[in-house]
């Protein structure tokens, strides 16, 4: 039942997104980008329905939902993931730092506070990172833990 | 089951939103039987060059069918026709398909990874037939703006009719050109037409400078009736492919031919419309949103010349036109590039503009590529002549303009991928535009404005000190307070780089008004000056790798005599007050001590050099009294401060302890005879609660045992429950023992009257 839900949630995100798109190519700004949680956000500024000679901001959200991933993306082990949760205020924190000019000297600082990407939890594979689990192999009678990449694409070492 | 139906949902989702960062060609047109070269460019990652390249044929139902993929597989109808290569050190793919017959015109993606998932580029690709004859069809091929003569052939009968051509647009024919001298206004001045002599039967009709829009279906006509058949293909001309990241550089190589060597030439931007926006020409101008990132280079005498441009910015995206300057929007242009700029890049930020005070130093960060550390550095000022140069200033090697002695020094520091640029004693002609180039990745060229505004430098230092042959120099170094924590270190340049020297630290310095602890004066001495030591001397901050202010001074070395010493001293900052005997004496000892190695005597004297010790001592005698000063009067404060309060505490102790042996605990428990459960409940409402901080859960549970003792209580207690919260325990005691005297009178009542009853 939660999993047809889920589904009907997930298309009509996608029925919304696709509506957009056909519209036109507006230049549309990114907000977000999250290949973690696989989220993005952009806006644009469009005239308004109700009042064409004015201008409103349009803010999209796409989300891809991996339906078929793990609850721990390093370990197929673990069990399907059934619950994501998207918290737009994480989604929109600014963590990277910028670069400011206080008196004439340069300083890098981050807009937001409370930045650690380490405890984020990880619903799909980032295309530039290497994802690594150990497995037992057992060759010539004894069993050996071999690590290997779940995404063989990123991680080669050049 | 809804398990697949949801993966296969994920499989069909298609490309939404943002640019995908991979390139290649929007169109490509071509001819039955030629062979095509199709070239998808991604971005510069490891990802991308393993990643699984794909070229598939998209199909009505949105979905696109993999023709050929790196992964080996070759579709049946691709079999022995094509071939996919990686190019990974150039970051493109290229995909070659020969035999091409007209079924394969259509819209096909290139891309990377997993088909439909949006790393891809959507292309068109056309297949004409041929030109030559089939089905009484003429196919003419040419270019756009080059001629095209159609040749209408007529049978005998038709001789005396009137021959035209005319163009097939929907169901109409539009005359073109007749015989009789008419030419449709759209081809005034181009179309001529030509009888091929009356013995032939032929006619020819010429068309000039061919436009995009001259291609279609012809017709020829004797009369009303259609001879032939005519199909006319105009070639626009395939854009070259630029790839180029963003806050990167590219370069556009435009050769127009030797014929155009002497007539002024242009770069120009086709913006929408039709319109071209020029960037820059041979002549010199530009447009202002290139302003210090443009460089137009003639390389040879043919005329050709090579467009630079960095810090590419998303606008910059779009169609680049070279050609003859003067020459028509309509007229053919000659060369023509797509750039891209890639969005998904490895290329650092760097400051774009970097602001110094007159006087005061800069230092600039330069990115490199970091698989390249070996390669050389330079650093060049971007001019605004004619057509812009960049004449180098300094390079990994050592310094190339002699104008920058003393000021600029290139450090390779902090490495993997940045390096740094010094320049001090700036003054207002500085201002301007600044290069950072490396000899090996020409992409990752960046660039860097630097402006002098107002204000004062940072570090204090004397800017010239002259010192004597033979003598010690002392040249002290001002650090104000922000520098506390930093790394301050004294240097002297010469041509390759500033070589680090030791340095003394003389405690807080006296030159700043607002901060005195923490401003330091770090002195460099030189003992037994050489002439070798004249030169350049740095002094400077840094925090690990990355570097800071510096400022400069020049020493001289004179060969004097040493009346003149205390000349040297009143450079000091520090006013100093040596006595010249004292300096007299000095060198001889240190002469005759230090002649054996070069460098030690740059020693950091603490203990040989009592008499300077002192007298250094005396020029600071403030500070060292401050420092001095300072812990007394702490400890004469906070002693006195522990003292009083160790008092009080045990004052307090005695008299708190007297206070209980007087006070009479007997009698309130006297008081208490009585006590039931409800009792403690009701002094809590009261709020003479012993623990205030006690959570409402601990009443519940005493409501509970006012609950079960309620029971247990005797009726008269019960009946007055409601009005007991109001009254205290000592009340409550009052109340029980007149109760009691009530009813032992009740009793001794009853006792009386009960005999005289009886």
């Amino acid at each position: 039942m939660k999993n047809r839900l889920l589904f009907w949630g997930v298309l009509a995100i996608f029925v919304k997104a696709v509506l957009v798109t056909a519209q036109d190519k507006d230049e549309r700004t990114l907000l977000v980008d999250n290949k973690c949680k696989c989220v993005r956000i952009t806006s644009r500024i469009i005239p308004s329905k109700e009042d064409p000679s004015q201008d409103i901001v349009e803010r999209n959200i796409r989300i891809i939902v991996p339906l078929n991933n793990r609850e721990n993306i390093s370990d197929p082990t673990s069990p399907l993931r059934t619950k994501f949760v998207y918290h737009l205020s994480d989604l929109c924190k600014k963590c990277d730092p910028v670069e400011v000019e206080l008196d004439n000297q340069v300083v890098t600082a981050t807009q937001s506070n409370i930045c650690d990407e380490d405890s984020e939890t990880c619903y799909t594979y980032d295309r530039n990172k290497c994802y690594t689990n150990t497995v037992p192999l057992i060759y010539g009678g004894k069993t050996k833990m071999v690590t290997t990449a779940l995404t063989p694409d990123s991680c080669y070492r050049d | 089951m809804t398990s697949l139906f949801l993966t296969c949902l994920l499989t069909i989702i298609p490309a939404v939103f943002m640019k995908s960062p991979i390139f290649g060609p929007q169109e490509v047109s071509t001819v039955e039987g030629n062979s095509v070269s199709i070239k998808c460019y991604y971005p510069a990652t490891s990802v991308n060059r393993h990643a699984r390249k794909y070229w598939c044929r998209q199909n009505n139902r949105g979905s696109c069918n993999t023709l050929i993929s790196s992964g080996g597989f070759v579709s049946k109808d691709y079999t022995d026709r094509a071939n996919l290569t990686n190019f990974p050190e150039d970051n493109l793919f290229v995909v070659d398909i020969k035999h091409l017959i007209q079924n394969d015109t259509g819209k096909y993606k290139c891309g990377l990874g997993i088909n439909n998932r949006g790393l891809s580029f959507d292309v068109s690709l056309e297949v004409n037939k041929g030109p030559g004859l089939s089905n009484n069809t003429q196919v003419y091929r040419e270019d756009w703006g080059s001629n095209v003569t159609i040749i209408c052939p007529f049978k005998a009968e038709n001789t005396q009719k009137k021959k035209s051509l005319c163009k097939k647009t929907g169901q109409d024919c539009v005359l073109v050109i007749d015989s009789t001298g008419y030419v449709s206004p759209n081809y005034k001045d181009r179309a001529h037409f030509k009888l091929q002599g009356t013995s032939q039967l032929k006619f020819s009709i010429t068309i000039n400078r061919l436009r995009p829009e001259d291609a279609g279906a012809y017709a020829c006509k004797a009369g009303e009736e259609k001879e032939r058949d005519v199909d006319l293909q105009v070639v626009k001309p395939e854009p070259g492919l630029i790839y180029g990241d963003l806050r990167g550089s590219v370069s556009f190589e435009c050769a127009l031919g030797p014929e155009k060597a002497n007539v002024p030439k242009l770069l120009c931007r086709v913006s929408t419309g039709e319109a071209c926006d020029l960037v820059i020409n041979t002549q010199g101008e530009r447009a202002p949103g290139f302003e210090g990132r443009i460089l137009l280079t003639s390389t040879d005498k043919d005329g050709s010349f090579s467009v630079l441009i960095t810090g590419l910015r998303k606008e910059d995206a779009g169609l680049y036109l070279c050609r003859a300057d003067g020459q028509l929007v309509e007229g053919r242009p000659t060369q023509a590039w797509q750039l891209f700029v890639n969005e998904e890049t490895s290329i650092p930020h760097s400051p774009s503009v970097v602001k110094g005070v007159p006087g005061g130093s800069v230092a600039v960060l330069c990115p490199y590529n970091p698989r390249e550390s070996n390669h050389l550095k330079y650093w060049c000022r971007w001019e605004k002549t004619q057509k812009g140069r960049c004449p180098l200033l300094v390079e990994s090697e050592g310094l190339v303009n002699p104008q920058y002695e003393g000021r600029l020094a290139l450090y390779e520091e902090p490495g993997n991928g940045t390096y740094t640029i010094i320049l001090n004693q700036l003054t207002a002609q500085d201002a301007g535009f600044y290069w950072c180039l490396t000899n090996g990745d020409s992409s990752w060229r960046s660039t860097v404005e630097l402006k002098v505004v107002e204000g004062e430098p940072n570090l204090q230092v004397p800017r010239n000190v002259t010192a004597w042959l033979g003598e010690t120099l002392n040249v002290p170094c001002h650090f104000p307070c922000k520098f506390y924590s930093h790394e301050k270190y004294w240097c002297k340049w010469s041509n390759r780089s500033c070589l680090t020297l030791p340095s003394q630290d003389e405690g807080p310095s006296q030159a700043f008004v607002n901060c005195n602890q923490n401003s330091q004066v770090i002195s460099l001495t030189l003992n037994s000056v050489k002439k070798a030591d004249e030169g350049w001397y740095w002094c400077g901050v840094k925090q690990g790798h990355l570097y800071g202010e510096t400022a400069a001074v020049y020493v001289t070395v004179e060969e004097g005599t040493k009346g003149e010493s205390p000349r040297n001293e009143s450079h000091d900052a520090s006013q100093a007050s040596a006595v010249p005997n004292g300096e007299v004496v000095e060198p001889n000892v240190r002469e005759s001590g230090n002649k054996v190695v070069q460098v030690p005597r740059l020693v950091v004297e603490e203990d040989s050099e009592d008499p300077a010790g002192a007298s250094r001592v005396n020029t600071n005698p403030s500070s060292a009294e401050g420092q001095g000063g300072g812990s007394p009067v702490l400890v004469s404060t906070l002693v006195p401060l522990a003292l009083v309060l160790g008092l009080g505490a045990v004052v307090v102790g005695v008299l708190r302890a007297r206070h209980r042996k007087n006070v009479d605990r007997v009698s309130i428990r006297s008081y208490r005879t009585d006590i039931t459960m409800s009792d403690f409940d009701n002094s809590r409402d009261f709020g003479a609660n012993d623990n205030m901080g006690a959570s409402p859960i601990s009443r519940e549970t005493s409501f509970r045992g006012k609950d079960d003792f309620m029971a247990t209580t005797e009726s008269t207690m019960e009946s007055e429950e409601p009005k007991k919260a109001k009254r205290s325990s000592k009340e409550e005691a009052d109340m029980a023992y007149t109760a009691f005297l009530l009813q032992s009178n009740n009793m001794a009542a009853s006792i009386q009257d009960g005999p005289r009853e009886a």
